[in-house]
């Protein structure tokens, strides 16, 4: 997600009834773990994934995501000091 | 202040970790491999200078075999360096460290010369090239580095991280 996170950055998520597009989101990704990628065609019961970098993991790669495997949205966040 | 409180509850291991890489789930970088490799090809240059068999025949194949090893780790060498140059520096590492661009070119052509022929400098170009190259990224992760000879032949100095714990 760099950059617009960066390494060591403490983020935190809360969860919330339904998630839009553009929203920063904590998923449990089946393949890839715990994982932090922005929201894009959010729909009612799936949505897909894409990072802040051009080299990040295609949304075809992550797959759709099925709602139930976010555990929460971006709601702050400290990076650590340059 | 908050991140530094943050960070000691982290390392209690009070807060979940997430990762937001890009080459997930990877982010394991090291310049060590390409470092063996560098040595690699200078050794296999020694061996086949060497010429120890009397046997032609038998000097023939252990030729061979160090030329197409020679090959092969040269290979690796511009492998490893592409892999840690193309996804582990990101803009700001590159323009705290704007050097790279040209040192890894300079290692991209001296393996190629490596594999060309045997010019044993060629070898001890490449491993003084790919030891720079570990000392900047080190120096990226903010890891102090020593250069000690490397306990086997051709016992070259070779960079190695200082690591705590």
């Amino acid at each position: 997600m760099h950059p617009m996170l960066s390494p060591g950055t403490f983020a935190l998520f809360r969860r919330s009834a339904s998630y839009r597009d553009g929203d920063v989101l904590l998923v449990e990704h089946p393949r890839f773990g715990r994982i932090v990628k922005r929201a894009i065609d959010v729909g009612k019961e799936a949505l897909w994934l894409e990072g802040a970098n051009a080299n990040s993991l295609s949304r075809e790669t992550m797959g759709p995501i099925e709602q139930r495997l976010v555990q929460g949205k971006l709601v702050y966040q400290i990076a650590r000091k340059k | 202040m908050i991140y530094s409180i943050l960070n000691y509850l982290d390392r209690k291991g009070l807060i979940d970790r997430a990762s937001a890489h890009c080459d997930i789930p990877c982010g394991i970088y090291d310049p060590g491999p390409a470092l063996i490799a560098a040595v690699s090809v200078v050794r296999l240059m020694d061996i086949a200078h060497d010429g120890a068999s009397e046997d032609p025949v038998a000097l023939a194949n252990l030729r061979a075999r160090c030329t197409l090893r020679k090959e092969e780790e040269a290979e690796k060498v511009k492998q490893e360096i592409r892999v840690i140059w193309g996804d582990y520096f990101k803009a700001p590492l590159l323009e705290a460290h704007p050097n790279v661009h040209g040192l890894v070119h300079s290692i991209m052509q001296k393996a190629s010369a490596c594999k060309q022929d045997v010019h044993r400098e060629d070898g001890l170009a490449l491993v003084e090239l790919v030891n720079e190259f570990a000392e900047i990224f080190w120096k990226t992760k903010s890891v102090q580095t020593v250069r000690k000879t490397c306990p086997y032949p051709p016992q070259l100095k070779l960079v190695y991280p200082v690591l705590a714990d």
